[in-house]
């Protein structure tokens, strides 16, 4: 009889989370618990692609920062990337590049957070 | 004193904006104690995920009753509201403000009956002149006072709980009371920064700016 192989979970892998459409407080809590089994899960680095973000509203910001604080709980680190539209408006209107860095792309997020 | 529910942003705000040695509110205007209660019932209700916002609206997303005895008629009041004809937070801060007072009252009376103070109707010459509301178990307001020097002291992530109670606390001028001139001098970047952070602290700060400015206007008029 065969036995499972159980690949353990890299933590120095970063985790891309995608969220696409909208991001408000209707669908802000499976996010949140998303990011949160993640993290259950070992992920330390962890990157939020808005790249098919099209609508955030204060409910997905409040989400998103209960996710950065579970993060650096766990001295993680989280960063969002592709934020564009109204969702970058959202997010530079509250100043939340104080608490969450952005970037332009997933390659420079990656890169940033694994430094 | 009872155990009792959490605290919301409206009772804890009351409890920063109370003299706990004098027993009395610090001196702000009636008018804004009503924008910052208001501001209060809206932001609970966003956490409690039965409204939400964008830049331009505020709306309902779930109007199932939430419980709270407070927060429920606000919200009845909100989703009635025609779904199609959207409204900026700052129209509904003037809605909810009218009964501000209102909202104030049961806050205090829920405080009252938490055991966490309590009302005296001071009488002055057998008419009812100030009222006042010693503390009577200390440890909600050390700890809401704790907490929020804490978000404004060190850098930690505030949870959107903390976001919001420190908007409406800077709106309200009310750090010049909990903090020393230097120690306000040195947090004022980051209270700015934090009180930023949600949309209806900013909707809250600005109406208090003007609520102010027209009270300074008409006493410039006596």
């Amino acid at each position: 009889m065969q036995t499972a192989r159980v690949q353990p979970f890299d933590m120095n892998a970063t985790e891309i989370m995608n969220v696409a459409g909208r991001f408000d407080g209707g669908n802000a809590e499976d996010i949140l618990n998303d990011a949160k089994l993640r993290m259950q899960m070992g992920a330390r680095k962890l990157v939020l692609d808005c790249m098919g973000l099209n609508y955030l509203t204060a409910g997905g910001m409040h989400a998103m920062a209960d996710i950065a604080k579970e993060v650096r709980a766990r001295q993680g680190v989280f960063a969002v990337c592709n934020l564009r539209g109204q969702p970058k408006s959202m997010f530079d209107a509250c100043g939340f590049e104080q608490i969450i860095p952005s970037y332009g792309n997933q390659a420079e997020a990656v890169a940033q957070i694994a430094a | 004193m009872s155990m009792h529910a959490p605290l919301t942003i409206l009772e804890e705000f009351l409890l920063l904006a109370l003299d706990d040695e004098a027993g009395q509110f610090y001196s702000l205007s009636r008018s804004t104690l009503d924008c910052a209660a208001a501001g209060a019932a809206l932001m609970d209700l966003t956490l409690r995920r039965r409204i939400d916002n964008d830049l331009k609206d505020m709306f309902v997303i779930d109007p199932s009753p939430t419980g709270d005895a407070i927060l429920d008629p606000v919200l009845q009041v909100m989703a009635m509201a025609p779904v199609l004809t959207p409204h900026p937070i700052s129209y509904w801060l003037r809605q909810v403000a009218e009964e501000g007072e209102a909202l104030r009252e049961k806050a205090l009376r829920r405080l009252e009956a938490y055991g966490i103070l309590r009302r005296e109707e001071k009488k002055i010459l057998w008419v009812f002149g100030a009222r006042r509301y010693p503390i009577v178990h200390n440890q909600e307001i050390r700890d809401v006072k704790l907490r929020i020097l804490g978000v404004i002291l060190r850098d930690d992530i505030p949870a959107p709980h903390d976001m919001m109670l420190t908007a409406l606390a800077q709106a309200c001028g009310l750090f010049r009371h909990i903090l020393s001139g230097h120690e306000l001098a040195a947090a004022t970047p980051r209270i700015e920064a934090v009180a930023r952070m949600d949309l209806i602290g900013q909707a809250v700060a600005k109406s208090v700016v003007e609520i102010e400015a027209a009270i300074a206007m008409a006493s410039g008029f006596r």
